[in-house]
């Protein structure tokens, strides 16, 4: 009886020493022998073994208020991917065709012929969607259908700012604007994680043996202001629409170290939907487009003679009674008149005028000034596309060719380039390199990159840009042509420009550019503006189109900026009692 | 015939003691290997489920930033105050009442009248003489 008792009680022992050893057996070899994986785990490289790659962050784009607005930044999204092999042996592609479409608003004949490919292995469905949608995909749980992460590059505010801050193709990189010149430090780097799945497919924690954590892309801070890109951005839309313009471009500088505060062009587009935009809305016309500047270019060949010392502001010149004939061809104003002073050549914008000033200082110091003041060459600005503009090497000038530059005609220039003449003769002759971008910051706060001002020329002495804005200023007064650029409270210099458009064999009489470039206060110049309409209809004139925008843009911003004018000094007259 | 002693000799098969001391001590070292194991992974599965949380966490705070940036955009600001029937101009010149830096002079001077107004009162003074 004990020994059966015994027996019984080895049995039961060894019975469970076999089931613990097998059940711990059967365990080890689970976590230790390597299993396949299902569709859709594409980061697995080996049976159990797991290589992915951690995506990351494009930095942030900022705008230079202290709120520091976010303008471009990335979030979350998934990619919807599907295996068809699964797809179709699982018998699942009329079910996953019908639910696709219907979720992710696509074509649900074009789904069906794509899942229908059982020799196919991987077919991307849809790009970028939203996580909420693609939650509601995952939950369907279609045989073969699976989504990975990714993210996804937005603009909160759309078409604001568009042109600066370009936009990223879908590949994840910068293929315009900011986004584009500053990729390198926007676009970050990848993580890898390398370790082990278990039997389900989820990563086995501690068997990871790699885990570098992705790096986050820079944070770029832009010297644009939101509120005063806004300002500028108003008023030219209604300024389009009120003279039905073909495009337009303004431009707000600081004057002391080129720091633009404010970009626009137009038309625009929005850069989340970059793919529905043509050509001629994403070109940004303030640095990519070239016209002939017109009056507004005066102030330079003018301040070019003066520097020289040929002519003094009182120095007058003949001005033919608005015709001169000239290397056999006939050179008109738009107002006539019989005698002009230099100072009144550009107050009452005489063509005759700054052509005998151009031809009194000779071609070749004119040359060589306005290769000073910039032309001929792209002004370097960190935004792609910038253009040179249209400068004829001196070696082929013709006799007119002086008489012709002197009145913005036979020369193209960007906006930029035009505003920068203009601001160097408000920062005492130091024309600036332009720029967008202040400073680069990476996430952990280090500063990788600061701007600093560079003074690309001094294409003038201190003295002659002194004369030259109290001359610029003349022209906003009430008989000067650009007398609605001027400002309550404020003297305000400029220049205004009416350019005909070349058309083969000539100009236009019909289209033109509307163009106000000026400065304020004119005391201690701070901001530089430069406004231009393509083809304004009916009133074409830049002091009538383009001077409106400049004051109401320089308003704004000299009180949003706290730019105080100088008091007025009152000479108090002694009374005697 | 002598009676067999039972308690000298065992009918049947013996397990070697060896053996079953080997199979103790192997499955003894899984279970410790497994509970080890065990433990590592329900750490391991809650800095997953944290990291999982971060990265979630993070995913919102961009989106939130993003629709904030939306709102604070200018043109949202402007669209909301004409909502509201607000109309909102900027100040003329004369209306801006300017605050500047206190001077040396008036700072001394507030620094004095501190130091009176702390004051305590002594006992037994005539707070109104």
């Amino acid at each position: 009886m004990i020994e059966r008792l015994n027996q019984k009680r080895l049995v039961i022992i060894a019975v469970g020493l076999a089931c613990l050893f097998v059940g711990a057996t059967a365990r080890v070899a689970f976590l230790h022998l390597r299993f396949t994986v299902g569709a859709g785990k594409q980061t697995v490289i080996g049976k159990g073994e797991l290589s992915r790659t951690l995506i990351t962050r494009r930095g942030a784009v900022i705008d230079s208020s202290p709120a520091a607005n976010i303008l471009a930044l990335n979030i979350g999204a998934r990619d919807v991917n599907a295996d068809p092999y699964i797809v179709v042996s699982n018998r699942a592609v009329e079910r996953a065709a019908t639910e696709l479409a219907r979720l992710l608003q696509l074509d649900r004949r074009n789904l069906r012929e794509l899942l229908g490919q059982p020799s196919k292995r991987y077919v991307g469905i849809s790009r970028d969607v939203p996580e909420l949608i693609a939650r509601q995909v995952s939950s369907l749980k279609l045989p073969g259908v699976y989504t990975s992460e990714t993210t996804v590059r937005q603009y909160p505010q759309g078409i604001f700012l568009c042109h600066v801050l370009g936009f990223v193709n879908v590949d994840g990189a910068g293929a315009a604007g900011v986004e584009q010149r500053m990729n390198d430090f926007l676009k970050g780097s990848p993580g890898l994680r390398e370790g082990r799945i278990d039997g389900l497919g989820r990563e086995i924690y501690i068997d990871r043996k790699f885990n570098i954590m992705p790096q986050e892309g820079a944070d770029v801070y832009l010297t644009i202001d939101q509120n005063i890109q806004y300002m500028a951005e108003t008023v030219l839309d209604e300024a389009m629409e009120q003279h039905r313009a073909r495009s337009g471009w303004v431009i707000v500088e600081r004057v002391s170290s080129g720091e633009i505060l404010a970009m626009v062009s137009r038309p625009a587009y929005d850069p989340n939907r970059f793919r529905d935009a043509c050509d001629e809305e994403k070109l940004n016309r303030a640095i990519g487009y070239i016209f002939e500047p017109g009056s507004t270019f005066k102030p330079a060949v003018i301040a070019a003679a003066l520097n020289e010392g040929v002519v003094a502001p009182d120095t007058v010149f003949d001005v033919e009674n608005g015709r001169w004939a000239y290397g056999g061809r006939i050179l008109r104003d738009y107002h006539p008149y019989r005698r002009l002073t230099v100072a009144d050549i550009i107050k009452k914008s005489s063509n005759i005028g700054a052509a005998k000033v151009s031809l009194t200082l000779g071609d070749d110091k004119l040359d060589s000034y306005l290769r000073a003041f910039g032309l001929g060459r792209a002004m370097g600005i960190d935004l792609p596309g910038e253009q040179g503009g249209i400068y004829l090497p001196r070696e082929k000038w013709s006799k007119l060719t002086p008489t012709r530059i002197a009145m913005g005609q036979g020369i193209a220039v960007t906006g930029l380039q035009m505003l920068g003449i203009i601001a160097a003769i408000a920062n005492d002759g130091r024309l600036m390199r332009p720029y967008v971008v202040n400073k680069i910051v990476a996430k952990d706060g280090a500063m990788l990159y600061q701007t600093v001002p560079v003074v690309l020329s001094r294409p003038i002495r201190s003295q002659t840009a002194a004369v030259m804005r109290q001359i610029l200023a003349s022209v906003t007064e009430e008989d000067g042509t650009g007398f609605k650029a001027a400002i309550p409270g404020y003297r305000v210099g400029g220049k205004t420009g009416s350019a005909q458009k070349p058309v083969p064999g000539g100009y236009s009489q019909t289209d033109y550019w509307a163009t106000f470039a000026g400065f304020l206060p004119l005391e201690n110049p701070k901001l530089a503006i430069l406004v231009t309409l393509d083809e304004p209809q009916p009133l074409h004139t830049g002091g009538v189109v383009a001077a409106p925008l400049f004051s109401k843009i320089a308003e704004q911003a000299v009180r949003y900026l706290d730019i105080q004018s100088p008091p007025v000094r009152v000479a108090l007259k002694r009374t005697g009692r | 015939m002598a009676r067999k002693n039972r308690r000298l000799h065992a009918d049947g098969y013996l397990v070697p003691t060896l053996l079953i001391g080997l199979l103790v001590l192997t499955a003894t070292g899984c279970l410790l290997y497994l509970s080890l194991r065990g433990k590592a992974e329900a750490l391991g599965r809650e800095i997953k489920k944290l990291e999982t949380q971060r990265t979630a966490l993070r995913e919102r705070l961009r989106v939130e930033e993003s629709e904030w940036s939306r709102i604070r955009a200018p043109g949202n600001v402007v669209k909301a105050l004409e909502i509201h029937g607000i109309q909102m101009t900027w100040p003329r010149q004369e209306q801006i009442v300017r605050i500047g830096a206190p001077s040396t002079m008036a700072r001394n001077l507030k620094g004095e009248l501190a130091g009176v107004t702390r004051r305590q009162p002594t006992l037994g003074t005539m707070l109104h003489d």
